[in-house]
Protein backbone atom coordinates (compact mmCIF):
# COMPACT_ATOMS: atom_id res chain seq x y z
CA UNK A 1 0.00 0.00 0.00
CA UNK A 2 1.54 3.01 -0.99
CA UNK A 3 1.46 6.72 0.74
CA UNK A 4 -0.96 8.30 -1.29
CA UNK A 5 -3.49 4.76 -1.26
CA UNK A 6 -3.57 5.43 2.49
CA UNK A 7 -4.57 8.79 2.15
CA UNK A 8 -6.73 8.26 0.06
CA UNK A 9 -9.40 6.14 2.05
CA UNK A 10 -10.67 4.15 -0.76
CA UNK A 11 -12.07 7.32 -2.24
CA UNK A 12 -13.44 8.05 1.68
CA UNK A 13 -10.40 10.32 2.43
CA UNK A 14 -12.62 13.26 3.03
CA UNK A 15 -14.80 11.62 5.25
CA UNK A 16 -12.32 10.06 7.28
CA UNK A 17 -9.57 12.49 7.93
CA UNK A 18 -12.67 15.40 8.63
CA UNK A 19 -13.63 12.92 11.57
CA UNK A 20 -10.33 12.49 12.96
CA UNK A 21 -9.51 16.59 12.40
CA UNK A 22 -12.81 17.85 13.63
CA UNK A 23 -12.40 15.42 17.01
CA UNK A 24 -8.50 16.48 17.39
CA UNK A 25 -9.63 20.19 16.72
CA UNK A 26 -12.00 20.34 19.44
CA UNK A 27 -10.33 18.48 22.04
CA UNK A 28 -7.23 20.79 21.60
CA UNK A 29 -8.89 23.91 21.83
CA UNK A 30 -10.43 22.82 24.84
CA UNK A 31 -7.03 22.09 26.34
CA UNK A 32 -5.72 25.55 25.35
CA UNK A 33 -9.34 27.24 26.50
CA UNK A 34 -8.84 25.64 29.66
CA UNK A 35 -5.19 26.89 30.26
CA UNK A 36 -5.96 30.70 28.99
CA UNK A 37 -8.82 30.47 31.50
CA UNK A 38 -6.51 29.59 34.47
CA UNK A 39 -4.40 32.45 33.77
CA UNK A 40 -7.20 34.87 33.58
CA UNK A 41 -8.74 33.62 36.70
CA UNK A 42 -5.28 33.79 38.97
CA UNK A 43 -4.62 37.39 37.09
CA UNK A 44 -8.40 38.35 37.70
CA UNK A 45 -7.76 37.47 41.45
CA UNK A 46 -4.44 39.05 41.72
CA UNK A 47 -6.28 42.34 40.56
CA UNK A 48 -8.57 41.47 43.64
CA UNK A 49 -6.38 40.80 46.23
CA UNK A 50 -4.69 43.91 45.25
CA UNK A 51 -7.43 45.89 46.15
CA UNK A 52 -8.58 44.56 49.15
CA UNK A 53 -4.98 45.31 50.38
CA UNK A 54 -5.42 49.06 49.06
CA UNK A 55 -8.81 49.69 50.64
CA UNK A 56 -7.51 47.70 54.19
CA UNK A 57 -4.33 50.48 53.97
CA UNK A 58 -6.52 53.61 53.21
CA UNK A 59 -9.32 51.92 56.57
CA UNK A 60 -5.85 52.10 59.05
CA UNK A 61 -4.94 55.10 57.81
CA UNK B 1 -2.67 16.36 43.74
CA UNK B 2 -4.75 16.76 40.35
CA UNK B 3 -1.78 19.82 39.92
CA UNK B 4 0.72 16.50 39.51
CA UNK B 5 -1.78 13.93 37.79
CA UNK B 6 -2.70 16.58 34.64
CA UNK B 7 0.90 15.83 32.51
CA UNK B 8 0.64 12.22 33.63
CA UNK B 9 -3.02 11.36 32.08
CA UNK B 10 -2.31 14.09 29.35
CA UNK B 11 0.35 11.61 28.45
CA UNK B 12 -1.31 8.38 28.55
CA UNK B 13 -4.15 9.77 26.58
CA UNK B 14 -1.40 11.03 23.94
CA UNK B 15 0.34 7.39 23.83
CA UNK B 16 -2.58 5.70 23.79
CA UNK B 17 -4.24 7.70 20.91
CA UNK B 18 -1.57 6.80 19.14
CA UNK B 19 -1.09 3.27 19.65
CA UNK B 20 -5.18 3.19 18.62
CA UNK B 21 -4.98 5.15 15.74
CA UNK B 22 -2.26 2.81 14.60
CA UNK B 23 -3.87 0.10 15.24
CA UNK B 24 -6.71 1.38 13.86
CA UNK B 25 -5.77 2.16 10.49
CA UNK B 26 -2.56 -0.12 9.90
CA UNK B 27 -3.70 -3.51 11.58
CA UNK B 28 -7.54 -3.85 10.44
CA UNK B 29 -8.97 -4.95 7.58
CA UNK B 30 -10.34 -2.13 5.07
CA UNK B 31 -14.00 -3.56 5.20
CA UNK B 32 -15.71 -3.94 8.08
CA UNK B 33 -19.34 -6.05 6.55
CA UNK B 34 -20.21 -4.51 3.64
CA UNK B 35 -18.63 -1.49 4.98
CA UNK B 36 -15.59 0.26 2.84
CA UNK B 37 -12.66 2.39 4.56
CA UNK B 38 -14.83 4.99 5.86
CA UNK B 39 -15.75 2.16 8.86
CA UNK B 40 -12.61 3.84 10.35
CA UNK B 41 -14.54 6.93 11.63
CA UNK B 42 -15.54 4.15 14.26
CA UNK B 43 -12.03 4.88 15.76
CA UNK B 44 -13.33 8.16 16.77
CA UNK B 45 -16.81 8.39 16.67
CA UNK B 46 -17.67 5.72 18.94
CA UNK B 47 -15.15 6.27 21.66
CA UNK B 48 -16.54 10.10 21.91
CA UNK B 49 -20.23 8.47 21.98
CA UNK B 50 -19.54 6.58 24.74
CA UNK B 51 -17.84 9.07 26.49
CA UNK B 52 -20.62 11.39 26.33
CA UNK B 53 -23.10 8.78 28.32
CA UNK B 54 -20.16 7.64 30.60
CA UNK B 55 -19.11 11.53 31.68
CA UNK B 56 -23.89 12.21 32.11
CA UNK B 57 -23.60 9.32 34.23
CA UNK B 58 -19.97 10.93 35.94
CA UNK B 59 -21.64 14.31 36.15
CA UNK B 60 -25.09 13.21 37.61
CA UNK B 61 -23.44 10.27 40.22
CA UNK B 62 -21.21 13.84 41.77
CA UNK B 63 -24.53 15.84 41.78
CA UNK B 64 -26.49 12.80 43.63
CA UNK B 65 -23.45 12.84 45.64
CA UNK B 66 -23.52 16.18 46.31
CA UNK B 67 -26.74 15.98 47.51
CA UNK B 68 -26.75 13.45 49.51
CA UNK B 69 -23.25 14.64 51.36
CA UNK B 70 -23.78 18.07 50.53
CA UNK B 71 -20.14 18.43 49.89
CA UNK B 72 -19.07 21.64 48.17
CA UNK B 73 -16.34 19.71 45.92
CA UNK B 74 -18.66 17.28 44.15
CA UNK B 75 -20.98 20.44 42.64
CA UNK B 76 -17.74 21.48 41.26
CA UNK B 77 -16.95 18.19 39.82
CA UNK B 78 -20.47 17.74 38.11
CA UNK B 79 -19.89 21.42 37.04
CA UNK B 80 -16.36 20.55 35.72
CA UNK B 81 -17.49 17.57 34.11
CA UNK B 82 -20.47 18.95 31.55
CA UNK B 83 -18.43 20.91 28.99
CA UNK B 84 -15.99 17.90 28.50
CA UNK B 85 -19.09 15.44 28.00
CA UNK B 86 -20.66 18.54 26.19
CA UNK B 87 -17.50 18.30 23.54
CA UNK B 88 -17.79 14.86 23.48
CA UNK B 89 -21.91 14.27 22.16
CA UNK B 90 -21.12 17.38 19.91
CA UNK B 91 -18.41 15.30 18.52
CA UNK B 92 -20.41 11.56 18.66
CA UNK B 93 -23.18 13.26 16.67
CA UNK B 94 -20.50 15.47 13.75
CA UNK B 95 -18.42 12.35 13.19
CA UNK B 96 -21.81 10.41 13.04
CA UNK B 97 -23.12 12.47 10.68
CA UNK B 98 -19.90 12.04 8.41
CA UNK B 99 -20.25 8.54 9.02
CA UNK B 100 -24.48 8.63 8.29
CA UNK B 101 -23.21 10.87 4.88
CA UNK B 102 -21.41 7.80 3.39
CA UNK B 103 -23.22 4.63 4.62
CA UNK B 104 -26.84 5.96 4.74
CA UNK B 105 -26.99 8.30 2.17
CA UNK B 106 -27.61 11.05 4.51
CA UNK B 107 -26.51 13.80 6.83
CA UNK B 108 -28.81 13.14 9.37
CA UNK B 109 -32.05 10.98 10.40
CA UNK B 110 -33.79 10.83 12.71
CA UNK B 111 -33.24 7.64 14.65
CA UNK B 112 -33.99 6.92 18.27
CA UNK B 113 -30.41 6.72 18.69
CA UNK B 114 -29.12 10.25 16.87
CA UNK B 115 -32.68 11.75 18.36
CA UNK B 116 -31.71 10.79 22.01
CA UNK B 117 -28.06 11.85 22.09
CA UNK B 118 -28.58 15.24 20.32
CA UNK B 119 -31.11 15.44 23.64
CA UNK B 120 -28.43 14.52 25.75
CA UNK B 121 -26.43 17.73 24.51
CA UNK B 122 -28.76 19.45 25.17
CA UNK B 123 -29.10 18.49 28.32
CA UNK B 124 -25.32 19.27 28.84
CA UNK B 125 -26.05 22.65 27.27
CA UNK B 126 -29.01 23.15 29.92
CA UNK B 127 -26.62 22.09 32.78
CA UNK B 128 -24.23 24.80 31.93
CA UNK B 129 -27.08 27.96 31.09
CA UNK B 130 -28.15 27.03 34.36
CA UNK B 131 -24.84 26.83 36.06
CA UNK B 132 -23.96 30.01 35.03
CA UNK B 133 -28.05 31.79 34.73
CA UNK B 134 -27.86 31.45 38.50
CA UNK B 135 -25.32 34.05 40.13
CA UNK B 136 -25.52 32.41 43.77
CA UNK B 137 -23.43 29.18 43.57
CA UNK B 138 -25.27 27.39 46.01
CA UNK B 139 -28.73 27.38 44.42
CA UNK B 140 -26.89 26.99 40.89
CA UNK B 141 -25.20 23.73 42.56
CA UNK B 142 -28.73 22.00 43.44
CA UNK B 143 -30.43 22.99 40.43
CA UNK B 144 -27.54 21.74 38.15
CA UNK B 145 -27.77 18.63 40.44
CA UNK B 146 -31.74 18.07 39.70
CA UNK B 147 -31.27 18.02 35.71
CA UNK B 148 -28.52 16.37 35.54
CA UNK B 149 -30.04 13.77 37.95
CA UNK B 150 -33.55 13.94 35.74
CA UNK B 151 -31.49 13.91 32.66
CA UNK B 152 -29.77 10.39 33.42
CA UNK B 153 -33.32 8.31 32.31
CA UNK B 154 -31.93 9.34 28.89
CA UNK B 155 -28.13 7.45 29.42
CA UNK B 156 -30.39 4.01 28.68
CA UNK B 157 -32.42 5.33 26.56
CA UNK B 158 -29.01 5.93 23.80
CA UNK B 159 -27.72 2.32 24.78
CA UNK B 160 -30.49 0.41 24.21
CA UNK B 161 -32.13 2.88 21.40
CA UNK B 162 -30.95 0.35 18.98
CA UNK B 163 -33.46 -2.21 19.68
CA UNK B 164 -35.78 0.20 18.39
CA UNK B 165 -39.64 -1.24 18.00
CA UNK B 166 -39.82 -1.05 13.80
CA UNK B 167 -36.92 -1.93 12.23
CA UNK B 168 -37.33 -0.52 9.06
CA UNK B 169 -37.20 3.09 10.68
CA UNK B 170 -34.06 2.21 12.30
CA UNK B 171 -31.03 3.22 10.46
CA UNK B 172 -29.54 -0.08 9.78
CA UNK B 173 -26.03 0.88 11.14
CA UNK B 174 -27.03 1.27 14.27
CA UNK B 175 -29.72 -1.52 14.86
CA UNK B 176 -26.78 -3.89 13.82
CA UNK B 177 -24.14 -2.41 16.19
CA UNK B 178 -22.96 -5.10 18.60
CA UNK B 179 -19.48 -5.86 20.65
CA UNK B 180 -18.95 -9.08 19.69
CA UNK B 181 -20.04 -8.69 15.49
CA UNK B 182 -16.81 -6.64 15.37
CA UNK B 183 -13.61 -8.21 14.18
CA UNK B 184 -11.24 -8.62 16.73
CA UNK B 185 -8.26 -5.78 15.38
CA UNK B 186 -10.99 -3.03 14.93
CA UNK B 187 -12.60 -3.94 18.36
CA UNK B 188 -9.17 -4.01 19.85
CA UNK B 189 -8.14 -0.54 18.54
CA UNK B 190 -11.49 0.95 19.06
CA UNK B 191 -10.75 -0.04 22.90
CA UNK B 192 -7.31 1.62 23.14
CA UNK B 193 -9.17 4.87 21.87
CA UNK B 194 -12.17 4.83 24.64
CA UNK B 195 -9.50 4.35 27.33
CA UNK B 196 -7.51 7.30 25.65
CA UNK B 197 -10.74 9.39 25.50
CA UNK B 198 -10.91 8.17 29.07
CA UNK B 199 -7.07 9.33 30.22
CA UNK B 200 -8.04 12.96 28.15
CA UNK B 201 -11.06 13.34 30.12
CA UNK B 202 -9.43 12.89 33.92
CA UNK B 203 -6.97 15.52 33.05
CA UNK B 204 -9.59 18.19 31.28
CA UNK B 205 -12.00 17.63 34.33
CA UNK B 206 -8.80 17.97 36.62
CA UNK B 207 -8.14 21.28 35.16
CA UNK B 208 -11.28 22.89 34.43
CA UNK B 209 -11.95 21.40 38.31
CA UNK B 210 -8.71 23.49 39.70
CA UNK B 211 -10.22 26.84 37.70
CA UNK B 212 -13.70 26.35 39.46
CA UNK B 213 -12.03 25.91 42.73
CA UNK B 214 -9.81 28.81 42.27
CA UNK B 215 -12.71 30.78 41.55
CA UNK B 216 -14.96 29.80 44.29
CA UNK B 217 -12.60 29.95 47.28
CA UNK B 218 -10.94 33.50 46.39
CA UNK B 219 -11.71 33.90 50.01
CA UNK B 220 -9.21 31.30 51.30
CA UNK B 221 -5.84 31.95 52.32
CA UNK B 222 -4.22 29.13 50.53
CA UNK B 223 -5.39 30.44 47.16
CA UNK B 224 -3.91 33.39 48.04
CA UNK B 225 -0.72 31.98 48.62
CA UNK B 226 -0.96 30.42 45.03
CA UNK B 227 -1.77 33.65 43.06
CA UNK B 228 0.61 35.78 44.68
CA UNK B 229 3.15 36.67 41.91
CA UNK B 230 6.45 35.01 41.81
CA UNK B 231 9.56 37.22 41.82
Amino acid sequence: MSVSEFFNMGGFALFVWSALGITLAFLLAEVIYLKQKRKSVIKRLQHIVAMNKRDDHENQA
Amino acid sequence: MANKTVPWFFTLAILLSLLGLYWGFFQTPDILSEQKEYYRIIFVHVPAAWMSMWLYVVMAGWAIIGFIYNTRLSFMMAAATAPTGAIFTALALLTGMIWGKTSWGTWWDWDPRMTMELILLFLYIGFMALQSAIEEPQRADRACALLAIVGLVCVPLIYWSVNCPDPNECAALHARSSMTAIESNIRFAMLVMVVAFWMYSFAVIFMRARNIILERERHASWVHDLIRPKR
